[in-house]
């Protein structure tokens, strides 16, 4: 029996059987990095102007940026379609960055930023709490945001009820600054420092990390009553891994990050007890999945394969019964580098080990500029193919 | 014989304070050190060099972790503020460093690392510090003649801008007075080759390897 996407991406969540491996593309981290518009005959970065234009799309929108990253918030609806995603992409408003007189960005919490590229870096030592000593420097900081400033409510509920009334697909909720708490401590404190603090500035680092919950608590207070059933999954992300093991101990986790996690996802879930919530977090996180699972989250993305002990194998097998997985189609070497045929056995592959299985379909992370637009069509094209018996 | 005892028991404080990351613990132990009259550049060798390899060794076996890093290569820097000015280097055989992350590039965390512990090592180090241009490179190179330079870089689309700062030494004639040394996450030692470096780096060891072997040739 054919399902309508929201189905099939809902029971999978929930451990149900599925007539096919429901995918995503698009949004804060299944989508593509660069909004710009360059075609495939200028080559190397595309961009997603090639996409659309390898998938027949000429009179595409101008790409909107988000806010928040570097992420494409406009995505046409034949794209979505032609790459057969069943979830849809809402996001929280935010200000716009600010371009300052040296070329560097402040965003509206005062965090500064640096254009390398295609993406925006923080520096650490320009942060502006990375020389702060006390917690009255914290309280005092004077760019904190107003969590009941009606520019978070912008355009969502537009869209998510757009997307849930006018469509059959799964909506997911990035709630932006409001779901990235420990993002945000690195971004106001410095990277550096957000690691340091956890060791020997415990009572300083308590207290930011209450302070940037509070004010995420709040935002999601005024926003997701609104929301209501329109949204099927929220997004919430930090990246606590790196290549080849975690930023922290499991036990340093369970102390230092777990607590406000399971806070933030509590609440989320006592003001929308249907919702999905999804975790993103790069790198290799094996050792801190189970504690992941204990708080609460739905969905762990991203699966990222070449990270130490992240094979969709090995994570099926010791969490696939627990939590739904997401992700999983590495970025890194396959989809980036890899020929049509390649990633169409790599999906493939992927599809036969996850049947019957909790498991979303999508990148492991947003899809690299460099990257040829046949690529990324050839990995929702290969599930849908596996899906026919192909 | 008792003197003996203390020295040793002294520089295994060093040492430990160093593996377990306490800074406190450190610093109090090279002031007794210094009250000890061990030479300031024995302590670092057998004291934070040492420790600091302990760290690196247990970072790799995943038993410490990024944070332990960073702690561990703070207290050494705490260290070394006391250490410094008590040091004495012979204008000879000293080993210069001039580092630098690539222009374009603000990150600093891998750099600041080498550098903390190169310094505990031995090696002299000028940081010229992030988002550094060609141009800053060679007026570094004439200005403190160094053995080395060392070139940092975390992202793909900055590391190309290494080969910028290798062209112009070579164009400004200085490049046959150093060697290059580069180094940074998207690196590999094919790249290395490719821009015209002598080394490449992978590990902070890679670089006391490539210093100590131009001390020795010295």
């Amino acid at each position: 029996m054919k399902m309508t996407s929201r189905e099939r991406v809902l029971r999978a969540i929930e451990g149900k059987s599925v007539d096919r491996v429901p995918m995503e593309f698009g949004g804060f981290i299944s989508g593509i990095v660069e909004g710009s518009k360059n075609s495939i005959a200028e080559g190397p970065p595309y961009g997603l102007g090639a996409l659309y234009e390898y998938c027949g799309i000429e009179d595409f929108p101008e790409p909107a940026i988000s806010p928040v990253l570097s992420c494409v918030v406009n995505l046409d609806e034949r794209l979505y379609e032609r790459l057969n995603s069943d979830v849809r992409h809402t996001f929280t408003g935010g200000y716009p960055f600010e371009r300052l007189p040296d070329g560097m960005i402040r965003d509206m919490w005062g965090v500064l930023m640096k254009t390398e590229g295609f993406y925006n870096s923080v520096p650490d030592a320009l942060t502006p709490l990375h020389n702060a000593t006390s917690i009255s420097d914290i309280a005092d900081y004077p760019d904190w945001p107003d969590p009941a400033d009606p520019i978070f409510m912008q355009g969502v509920m537009e869209s998510v009820k757009c997307y849930h009334e006018q469509t059959d697909k799964a909506v997911s909720l990035f709630p932006g600054y409001a779901g990235l708490i420990f993002h945000q401590y690195s971004w106001l404190r410095g990277f550096d420092k957000w690691l340091t603090d956890m060791y020997t500035n415990k009572k300083f680092y308590t207290y930011l990390a209450d302070k940037l919950t509070e004010i995420a608590i709040e935002i999601i207070r005024n926003v997701f009553p609104k929301v209501g059933k329109n949204a099927d999954m929220i997004l919430f992300g930090d990246d606590m891994g790196m290549q080849t093991q975690a930023f922290m101990s499991d036990d340093v986790y369970r102390k230092m990050v777990k607590p406000w996690c399971k806070r933030w996802v509590s609440e989320t879930k006592r003001i929308l007890p249907h919702v999905k919530v999804q975790y993103h977090c790069c790198g290799s996180i094996y050792a801190l999945i189970p504690d992941m699972i204990d708080v609460g989250f739905d969905i762990i993305n991203p699966m990222q394969p070449l990270a130490q002990n992240m094979e969709a194998w090995r994570l099926k097998k010791d969490f696939g019964d627990r939590v739904c997985l997401h992700g999983g189609i590495d970025i890194q070497r396959l989809v980036s580098f890899g020929t049509v045929k390649e990633i169409k056995h790599g999906v493939k592959t992927m599809c036969a080990l996850m049947e019957g299985s909790r498991y979303i379909l999508a990148c492991s992370h947003n899809i690299e500029p460099e990257t040829p637009p046949e690529n990324i069509v050839a990995v929702f094209d290969a599930a849908i193919e596996y899906s026919e018996g192909k | 014989m008792k003197n003996v005892v203390n020295k040793e028991q002294v520089m295994q404080e060093v040492f430990e304070g160093v593996v377990e990351r306490d800074s406190e613990a450190v610093v109090s132990a090279i002031n007794k050190a210094v009250a000890e009259g061990i030479d300031p550049m024995s302590i670092v060798e057998n004291g934070l060099t040492k420790g600091m390899e302990v760290v690196g060794e247990k970072f790799e076996k995943a038993e410490y972790f990024l944070p332990d890093l960073l702690i561990a290569s703070l207290c050494v820097q705490d260290a070394m503020k006391v250490l410094k000015p008590l040091m004495t280097y012979g204008s000879g055989e000293q080993v210069t460093f001039v580092m630098g992350t690539v222009e374009g590039d603000i990150h600093d965390i891998g750099k600041n690392l080498v550098i903390t512990t190169l310094e505990a090592t031995g090696f002299n180090v000028i940081d010229l510090g992030v988002s550094v241009s060609a141009q800053s490179f060679v007026d570094a190179v004439k200005k403190y003649s160094p053995d080395l330079v060392g070139i940092s870089a975390l992202i793909t689309t900055t590391m190309v801008n290494m080969k910028d700062i290798v062209d112009a030494l070579v164009e400004s004639g200085v490049r046959n007075k150093v060697k290059v040394i580069v180094g940074g996450a998207p690196l590999d030692e094919k790249f290395a080759k490719t821009i015209g470096a002598d080394y490449y780096g992978r590990t902070v060891r890679d670089a006391i390897v490539v210093g100590r072997e131009i001390k020795e040739a010295k």
